[in-house]
């Protein structure tokens, strides 16, 4: 059904071709002594090479197809336990030395970052004009921008504002083929061709290796309070929530922290504050009337109904509480082999609920957790410290699969972030079923039609 | 590859009898009576009849229209309101139109999840008329809202004044079923958190309906904003206007809507039903608007007071009430409908540029005017850079068309010779198709083609529409030559459907 000319063509042509070279020469090549640092989830590259510009991407990618090389995309590393270990690992093409910031336009709130820039400087940069990207993912320092559109990244901010594919404009992209193109541009709204930035946001590296972005931009709020309320119940929990999110108040982030995470946060950030059952972290940014109305409003629209609440207003103090929300280590403080993060996709009501349902099967296992959640948006995380002496991780995948097939009615799902090898053999990280994967793998096939381009990673 | 060279001319009666028995008659269109209000939408340089239309209820109807069309190889395209700007719903290769207007449904309101699910020829307006009791909305208000369906804004990622806030049609979609030409049904997206895999919603969004068609949109609703604060600021000079614009998006404020309206079109307006009462010897006006919480909100007007304070203007006026802002807007919305007072014919243009680049463009596109002797308006997003050159003409004179024509092609130019894009909301469709060379490189077309392959392989779903008709030979040539053949057979046997 769908034109198989590509395919049918592409292989042809390889079948005419000079047997592969065993070690083509590349251009941009690294030494092999620093390999190691290129392993991804246990699999090292044979080779890694680190391209200045499309065109040298390009070289990359047409020695790739030619060698049948399998490529995966290496910006900071700080994502590549996402996902499924790569089927095959050929080459590391490391976006390091694409680390420009080629344009930026502050009367016109647009940057221009090469893939391989890290988000930090971009905001130290950006920060000076009083101008931000409002994406807040874990990483935040180090993370690359190709590695955040790749996975289409997001933290606590994007209730009020957010993922990233909503600020990327215009994007460059090589080819699997090795062709070069560029899709959108860097005016704020186009609906010049197929929003093709809205497919590579999140496309995982499987479908081109991005050189640059336009990105939109905010204007920093002039004024951020937090409010950090402390629950007994999750009767409370639910109570609070519905009243927070069916007033008219715009908070910009709604943090769930369980007893558990709570504690922890309370220890390493030495507040030695109220240690409650759960708690809720809210952020309010906006001109400083707006802000300080919605203290007040939020502390009474609570009132009886937490076990107290505690207002977090210093600069300082405030940016170490949101820093620890934004980044997983303090949840993943166990060694990365007994390690599991989750992401459970639901729809936003149903979080309490589902903190309920996950906490209650958890404690069956005996497995010490962790529970956050980006509340209102939906999106909750599962941190487990798995002992790899015990048949623990077997009765996480069964686990998994559960909650799989209970967010089946609503298009949701449960992605694995990070686990260790004995659970990733069990289940898929993505377990992807929904009868749309058909049209996804057509995608990839149109597009990557070799599957050179982070093999077995994704959900094609 | 494509069916309907393989088979030539179905007979029409053939046809018409399988789509009765799908729908009963009443819901097939097929004189050319009956047609003829279908031949053209809102972009009226073009026109071309469908051989039918049909009216289906239901997404199981939608299939097996679709199924049909392909198992025949005719070409097809959904309807709404018929208010596409760039000529999105001609059905350029004749074929079966669906008018999805009786699909018009709100299924499902789930104001704790935050959204809708409604079918595609709900209005845009009656959207946010379901839920406003409750103080929510749907947040992209295309000029044509009280027209114009949901199913229209998704296939056209419609925009609107209060875009530059919140976004356009794609940040507010959040799940669709759709019919592709694979004769299946699916679900695309989720409201449950992210979506896992390839971002097929928003690849969707905007495709002008050449994947396929959404039969059920999942839409996000917004909370309306508590305090909104409306202004209108007259000046004497574009450029002072232009500078304020820049002005208010230095200091960190971004207003829910920037809008510019310029002298031709303030006098269409003070011509017509809509008057308010705008000197008709202004330059420009800007339309100001913010919203969010009553705390806070005077603080965002004085600073927008302030800079339009540091500029020239002559008069600033601040809507007291609900009425006068409703009044400010009502001047603003039917700007387009106010050019027939002072032209037999115009024709609304499409551009974006950046912000910056407004004081240097607008002057362009004044003096591009006068080259072609034409008279311009312009009433446009000035706060997303987002233009509407409008073209008054006169049909009825020598070479009209072809002037509009080329001097379209020379604003479009200019549009891109500062780094912006051929449009920002009204889609390409076959309005501007030939100028995707302008903005695409061929590597870039054919990336997409390829995308596009996936979901309408027979290029049955709205032929014609994006994409340039293929020069010299290359792989993808044959769509446009077989689409030629298709419609010069026609002419000669009308007995035969024309596609």
């Amino acid at each position: 059904m769908v034109g198989p000319s590509t395919g049918s063509q592409d292989r042809a042509v390889t079948k005419h071709q000079e047997p592969a070279a065993v070690n083509p020469k590349i251009s941009c090549a690294l030494p092999a002594s620093g390999l190691e640092s290129f392993a991804v989830q246990g699999k090292h590259p044979g080779r890694a090479a680190a391209p200045r510009t499309p065109g040298e991407i390009s070289d990359l990618l047409r020695t790739a197809q030619h060698q049948q090389w399998a490529v995966v995309p290496f910006g900071s590393g700080s994502r590549q336990d996402l996902g499924n270990p790569p089927k095959r690992f050929d080459l590391a093409l490391a976006t390091t030395r694409l680390n420009r910031i080629p344009e930026y336009e502050p009367q016109d709130l647009v940057v221009r970052v090469e893939s391989g820039c890290r988000l930090g400087r971009l905001q130290e940069m950006l920060a000076a004009d009083r101008l931000c990207l409002p994406i807040d993912p874990p990483g935040y320092g180090q993370t690359t921008l190709g590695g955040m559109v790749a996975t289409n990244a997001s933290g606590p901010g994007r209730l009020g504002h957010g993922t990233l594919r909503d600020y990327l404009l215009g994007i460059g992209v090589v080819q699997a083929d090795g062709s070069q193109t560029r899709f959108g541009s860097r005016v704020v709204k186009n609906v010049t061709g197929y929003d093709m930035c809205k497919l590579y946001a999140g496309s995982f590296g499987t479908l081109g290796i991005f050189s640059d972005f336009y990105f939109k931009l905010k204007p920093l709020p002039p004024m951020e309070k937090t409010v950090v309320g402390l629950f007994k119940s999750l009767p409370q929990v639910q109570g609070a929530l519905s009243r927070l999110l069916q007033s008219p108040l715009i908070p910009t982030a709604v943090e769930f922290l369980n007893g558990g995470a709570w504690r922890q946060l309370d220890r390493e950030l030495d507040w030695n504050g109220k240690i409650g059952g759960y708690a809720l972290a809210v952020k309010f940014g906006d001109l400083e009337a707006a802000v300080n109305w919605q203290v007040e409003e939020l502390r009474s629209i609570w009132g009886m109904h937490t076990d107290g609440d505690m207002l977090v207003s210093d600069s300082r103090e405030q940016t170490e509480l949101w820093d620890f929300l934004r980044e997983d280590h303090f949840c993943l403080a166990a060694p990365p082999q007994e390690s599991l993060k989750l992401k459970v996709n639901i729809l936003p009501n149903q979080l309490v609920r589902w903190i309920g349902e996950v906490e209650g099967q958890l404690s069956e296992t005996e497995v010490p957790f962790f529970l956050r959640a980006h509340a209102g948006s939906g999106v909750m995380r599962v941190f487990c410290h798995l002992d790899p002496s015990t048949p623990q991780a077997g009765r996480l995948a069964t686990l998994i699969e559960r909650w799989r097939s209970l967010l089946n009615a609503v298009r949701g799902s449960v992605v694995i972030e990070k686990g260790p090898a004995n659970l990733k053999n069990q289940v898929d990280a993505w377990g992807y079923r929904y009868k749309d994967l058909k049209l996804m793998k057509q995608v990839k096939k149109q597009l990557d039609p070799q599957e050179i381009l982070n093999p077995g990673r994704f959900v094609v | 590859m494509t069916v309907a060279t393989s088979q030539p001319g179905v007979p029409r009666t053939e046809i018409r009898k399988e789509l009765v028995a799908l729908l009963d008659s009443e819901r097939v269109l097929h004189t050319p009576e009956e047609l003829l209000v279908y031949e053209c939408d809102g972009l009226t340089l073009h026109s071309r009849m469908p051989d039918f239309v049909v009216f289906p209820d239901t997404t199981e109807e939608v299939l097996q229209i679709v199924r049909l069309a392909c198992r025949h190889g005719i070409p097809f395209l959904a309807r709404g309101a018929g208010t596409s700007l760039s000529g999105g719903t001609i059905a350029a290769e004749g074929g079966i139109v669906l008018e999805l207007s009786r699909m018009n449904r709100i299924l499902e309101i789930d104001l704790e999840n935050r959204m809708a699910r409604v079918q595609p020829g709900v209005v845009n307006q009656h959207v946010t008329r379901a839920v406003e009791a409750d103080e929510f909305y749907y947040a992209p208000d295309p000029s044509s809202q009280v027209a114009s369906t949901i199913g229209g804004n998704v296939a056209e990622n419609a925009g609107g004044p209060h875009t530059l806030k919140y976004g356009v049609t794609t940040n507010h979609v959040l799940e669709l079923q759709a019919v592709f030409p694979d004769g299946e049904v699916y679900r695309l997206g989720t409201a449950a958190g992210d979506p896992v895999g390839f971002d097929l919603v928003g690849t969707f969004v905007g495709s002008e309906g050449t994947l396929g068609i959404a039969t059920e949109v999942t839409v996000r609703l917004l909370h309306s904003a508590p305090a909104v604060k409306t202004l209108l600021a007259v000046y004497d000079s574009v450029s002072e206007a232009t500078q304020t614009v820049s002005g208010i998006i230095a200091r960190g404020i971004v207003p829910a809507a920037l809008e510019m309206i310029d002298k031709n079109t303030i006098q269409a307006i003070e011509a017509g039903v809509y008057a308010s009462g705008i000197p008709q010897d202004a330059a420009a006006v800007l339309l100001i608007e913010v919203d969010g919480l009553e705390a806070g909100i005077d603080r965002q007007l004085e600073e927008i007071l302030e800079v339009i304070g540091s500029r020239q203007a002559r008069e600033v006026r601040v809507a007291g009430s609900a009425a006068e802002r409703k009044k400010l807007w009502a001047a603003r919305k039917n700007a387009f409908g106010a050019y027939g007072r002072i032209s037999p014919n115009y024709y609304t243009m499409d551009g974006v540029i950046p912000r910056s680049k407004l004081p240097e463009v607008l002057d362009r596109i004044e003096s591009l005017g006068r080259e072609y002797g034409l008279r311009m308006a312009n009433v446009f997003h000035a706060g997303d850079g987002n233009l509407h050159p409008i073209i008054l003409y006169d049909i009825a004179q020598d070479d009209a068309r072809e002037k509009v024509m080329a001097l379209a092609g020379a604003i479009l130019r200019c549009c891109m010779d500062v780094g912006g894009t051929l449009s920002g909301e009204h889609g390409i469709g076959l309005e501007k198709r030939e100028f995707m060379r302008l903005f695409f490189s061929e590597a870039d077309l054919q990336v997409m083609e390829r995308l596009k392959r996936v979901f309408n392989p027979d290029n049955l779903a709205n032929p014609q529409k994006i994409f340039p008709m293929r020069r010299g030979c290359g792989e993808m040539s044959s769509l446009s030559e077989d689409s030629r053949d298709r419609l010069s057979r026609s002419e000669e046997d009308p007995e035969f459907v024309r596609f």
